[in-house]
């Protein structure tokens, strides 16, 4: 089967999810189970099915999927890599915030966890960052990312081509 | 009979799945505030990326809050539940998706509960966005299974001769 490039569909995909989960305000959309990554995933699927229509060419769920998956890969890396910077440049340390956070809201950080982020804290003080949060948001990350956005492009071209094959069956 | 099996293979690696997604969000307050804390604060930050984790919108166990608030946790354990079901209303090998309009309804009723409650015209409550949010969840896998249960037929240049719903 003849196929389109995805390069450009990957782009806008990762586009929107980066879009939606950097800028405040608007990353409350991703509070709703990742609609914003969805939305990611179903836009640049929604561009490829486009772009494979006027070339005439068939769209399968592969294709979503695909999409989905590698824009989820890619927003996480820059994600993550962007943040960082931003807490970098801003010569914040984040564990200062979750704990007014929880002082704010009354809630008691066990032992457990406080030893955790002494350490955090610590690397936050030294180097501007922390090995293992970035560890972790990463990880996160790319599950959330690649699960929401490979569904995303998946639905999108199982709901085009439901559509396509109901509206051929009525002609 | 290479064709049989993965369908079967597909289903129980999206229960598996499932079941793991939702034992973490089970997870997170059980091991909350004891020894395995820190595995509970991962879990924590794990599902904050797709949700709010509002204590007053949240389910809790053992006064803690669970993984993720109310209507996502119905949307998880409609999905698991519409996962767990799927087998009795549909073949495995079924690659046809039901109609639209349920999705769109579906997906259409969480909206309406969201919106009425931003603008104020009416609150919403516990039993709204979980009733809302589990019949979303339970819809999701008569789309999803079919949908990656097609992936592998193209992925494997299967002929797609399978479709039949099985109802």
């Amino acid at each position: 089967m003849n196929q389109l490039n995805k390069l450009s569909a990957v782009l806008i995909a990762t586009s929107i999810m980066l879009l939606v989960s950097l800028f405040p305000g608007l990353n409350i959309i991703n509070l709703f189970c990742c609609a914003g990554i969805i939305a990611g995933g179903a836009g640049g699927t929604t561009y490829y099915i486009r772009a494979s229509r006027r070339a005439g060419l068939e769209v399968g769920n592969r294709d979503g999927l695909m999409i989905g998956l590698l824009a989820g890969i890619i927003s996480a890396i820059i994600y993550v890599i962007a943040s960082t910077l931003i807490i970098m440049y801003s010569s914040v340390n984040p564990v200062e915030m979750v704990y007014k956070f929880a002082e704010d809201y009354g809630i008691e950080i066990p032992p457990e966890s406080e030893n955790l982020l002494k350490m955090v804290y610590d690397d936050y003080q030294r180097q501007g960052f922390s090995f293992l949060m970035i560890g972790i948001e990463l990880f996160t990350r790319i599950i959330s990312h690649c699960t929401f956005g490979a569904a995303g492009g998946l639905l999108t071209v199982s709901i085009y081509n439901k559509r396509m094959s109901s509206r051929s069956t009525d002609v | 009979m290479e064709k049989v099996r993965y369908p079967k293979i597909i289903y129980l690696t999206i229960l598996l799945l499932s079941v793991l997604w939702c034992g973490g969000v089970i997870l997170a307050p059980v091991l909350a505030g004891g020894h395995y804390n820190y595995v509970s604060d991962f879990l924590y930050s794990f599902y904050a990326k797709s949700c709010h984790q509002l204590e007053d919108r949240s389910l809790t166990i053992g006064g803690y809050a669970l993984g993720v608030c109310s209507r996502c946790t119905a949307i998880y354990f409609g999905f698991l539940m519409g996962t767990i079901f799927y087998p009795f209303f549909k073949l495995l090998r079924n690659t046809e998706l039901p109609s639209l309009w349920i999705i769109v309804a579906a997906a259409g009723l969480v909206f309406l509960d969201v919106i009425t409650d931003v603008t104020g015209i009416h609150k919403n409550t516990f039993v709204t966005r979980e009733i809302t949010g589990a019949v979303l969840g339970l819809v999701l896998p008569f789309y999803i299974i079919p949908g990656t249960v097609l992936v592998f037929h193209e992925y494997f240049n299967l002929p797609d001769k399978s479709a039949s719903s099985g109802v």
